[in-house]
């Protein structure tokens, strides 16, 4: 009984896997039709149950996809869970997208794993699934943690216990490190942090505030601001906090530092024509240079998409609104209520941070192209300061 | 016998090693922070019950596990070493155009006992998204030159606040602004820098909480701290 099942999901993979290779090419050509990456693409989920199709669905949702019944998708994703999980996805005219089958691990990373190929089938685009983020959650005595979790805000783990106020984690070399600010030494200190050994170091611990650490694309550099001077301005050291080099000499002071993702240049905020506004610096040394934000009167908090191409920020009139601008400045695109924005390695997907009505901050996940937004599930503690691992 | 003499050897050797790699071992759920003085102690689990509580041993690393995304980057092997140190603070040259005055170390309030009551009155208070300290609120800063002229052991610190409307990391520039304009202001008044120390608790410590026009103007705010040397 048990060999013949084995058997018959061996014989359907193997058929279901030949024609998907012969009809790759015309069904590439029909679903690539479809991709006008503003519009949610219909899809309908069949077959599947319990925490898989919840956390499918999700993934789904969240990669631009709207699930709606199947006599109106235009691809249907479906096939069964159990121990092991077999997914399909194939189009109108019955062409098979992908075929494939998970096993070894939980539930919900099984309907990652799939979720990502999914996507990938649909869209041509690597998933983000199976990514992970950091935040700050902050407790009503205002002291706080960093957490490390799941993108969609489950496995959440406490990377540290010390009850004192905590901010602005950044991810370091192979996601294996961060960087973050922790007044546990009675001052703002930055520290680096690594997550497979707990060990931790001190990477600026200078008089004033050491703020706002950020770990550049390869994760030797630490760009960060540090008061020391007598203004917050801009520096940069490497992971140890050796070889210290001044960037900024600013008037009024700057903060929030982030990189391009080559780690050439520095994007910064400074209040230095009065409003804070965005500039950017070459990582080395050299003259800042303004970012035009056309449509916003001030712009904080930059996050560098990893494709190089835009920077995300956040503006403030009557409340917070997480915009977009071209790397080298221009028009400004407003996305949505929100603040702290933070990319995905997909550099279509962010992560923000809100107020509720008078209640907590919480975390949401943008759908650039489609502007759609979903929460995510975290209920402790005011979270923020998203930050995501790529 | 010769025998045995090897089983007792073996034995002694065997027992030794544990007895070493057991002492190495460091103590559970602390984590040394190099490069500081102090150790910083990771209790238990959280104190606040609205954390989760997690099972995972802070050591453990928060894995995906199979089928995950792990890069395969060799992660950067940290070796002990000395904290950061600015130069020592006996010439003190303004640093940028407009005069900043470098911080003073750490290290010259290390172990100071700290007394919040002193000078509450002397709490100045700041104009929306500004740092300047204004004309009225210079006046309050006299009570703890007072008590800085005539204790000249006493040191201060001055902490910078925001309310929450900002976001986080510039809230936590624009309170070390607001401390470092009123370290200027007390600079002015005849106080040497090192005696003094900043710090920013942006918007992280409000003095009133709350989402009014009051609250907001009470916690836009610069505290002093008078520090007293031991006995």
């Amino acid at each position: 009984m048990n060999l013949n099942r084995r058997q018959f999901s061996a014989a359907l993979l193997t058929a279901a896997a030949v024609p998907s290779s012969a009809l790759a090419a015309d069904a590439t050509l029909t679903v690539n039709k479809l991709v006008d990456p503003s519009k949610l693409i219909p899809i309908a989920i069949s077959g599947f149950t319990g925490e898989v199709l919840s956390t499918l669905r999700f993934d789904l949702e969240v990669a631009g996809c709207s699930v709606v019944s199947a006599d109106q998708a235009v691809a249907l994703v479906h096939g069964t869970n159990g121990a092991r999980l077999e997914g399909f996805v194939s189009d109108r005219a019955k062409n098979y997208l992908l075929t494939k089958g998970y096993a070894g691990a939980s539930a919900r990373q099984l309907a990652h794993a799939f979720a990502d190929d999914v996507v990938f089938a649909l869209t041509r685009t690597r998933g983000i699934a199976q990514t992970r983020v950091a935040f700050k959650s902050k407790a009503a005595n205002n002291t706080g943690e960093i957490f490390v979790a799941d993108y969609d805000g489950h496995n959440a783990v406490a990377v540290t216990r010390d009850g004192s106020i905590i901010a602005a984690p950044s991810w370091g070399p192979g996601s294996q490190w961060l960087a973050y600010t922790s007044y546990k030494l009675n001052n703002p200190d930055i520290f680096s942090h690594n997550l497979v050994t707990g060990e931790r170091h001190i990477v600026a611990r200078y008089g004033g505030s050491n703020m706002s650490p950020a770990v550049a694309p390869g994760g030797r550099l630490v760009a960060m601001i540090l008061s020391k001077d007598g203004k917050p301005d801009l520096y940069v050291a490497d992971i140890h906090g050796r070889g210290l080099q001044q960037l900024t000499r600013s008037r009024e002071g700057v903060s929030s530092p982030c990189w391009s993702p080559d780690g050439q240049w520095i994007c910064y905020v400074s209040n230095d024509e009065g409003p804070a506004l965005l500039y950017r610096i070459p990582a080395n040394g050299g003259a800042p240079q303004r970012l035009r934000t056309t449509g916003v009167f001030n712009a904080t908090e930059p996050d560098w998409s990893p494709d190089g191409k835009s920077i995300a920020f956040t503006t403030q009139g009557g409340g917070f609104d997480i915009c977009v601008v071209p790397a080298g400045g221009g028009e400004v695109q407003r996305l949505c209520a929100g603040q702290d924005p933070t990319w995905a390695p997909n550099s279509r997907t962010i992560m923000f941070c809100k107020r509720g009505r008078g209640g907590p901050l919480s975390l949401s996940l943008l759908d650039v192209p489609t502007k759609r937004v979903k929460d995510v599930p975290l209920n402790f503690g005011n979270c923020s300061q998203p930050t995501w691992a790529r | 016998m010769n025998r045995s003499l090897f089983l007792k050897f073996a034995v002694l050797t065997l027992l030794s090693a544990v007895a070493i790699t057991g002492c190495k071992k460091t103590p559970k759920n602390v984590t040394p922070i190099y490069g500081a003085k102090t150790n910083v102690d990771g209790r238990g689990g959280p104190t606040d019950p609205t954390f989760p509580q997690t099972s995972t041993n802070p050591r453990t690393p928060p894995t995906i596990g199979p089928g995950g995304d792990l890069p395969s980057t060799t992660p950067i092997r940290p070796e002990t070493f000395n904290p950061p140190t600015s130069n020592p603070p006996t010439n003190f040259t303004p640093t940028n155009p407009e005069g900043g005055f470098r911080s003073a170390e750490l290290g010259e309030f290390e172990g100071m006992l700290t007394d919040r009551e002193a000078l509450r009155g002397s709490t100045v208070h700041f104009d929306y998204d500004k740092s300047v300290v204004k004309a009225t609120e210079v006046v309050k800063l006299q009570e703890a030159v007072k008590a800085l002229k005539a204790n000249p052991n006493f040191k201060l610190l001055v902490e910078g606040h925001c309310d929450e409307r900002g976001t986080e990391e510039y809230n936590r520039a624009l309170g070390e602004r607001r401390a470092l304009s009123v370290r200027a202001q007390l600079i002015k008044s005849g106080i040497a820098p090192t005696r003094l120390r900043t710090l920013s608790y942006g918007e992280d410590k409000p003095a009133e909480l709350g989402h009014t026009e009051a609250a907001w103007a009470k916690n836009r705010r610069s505290e002093l701290v008078l520090l007293k040397p031991k006995n």
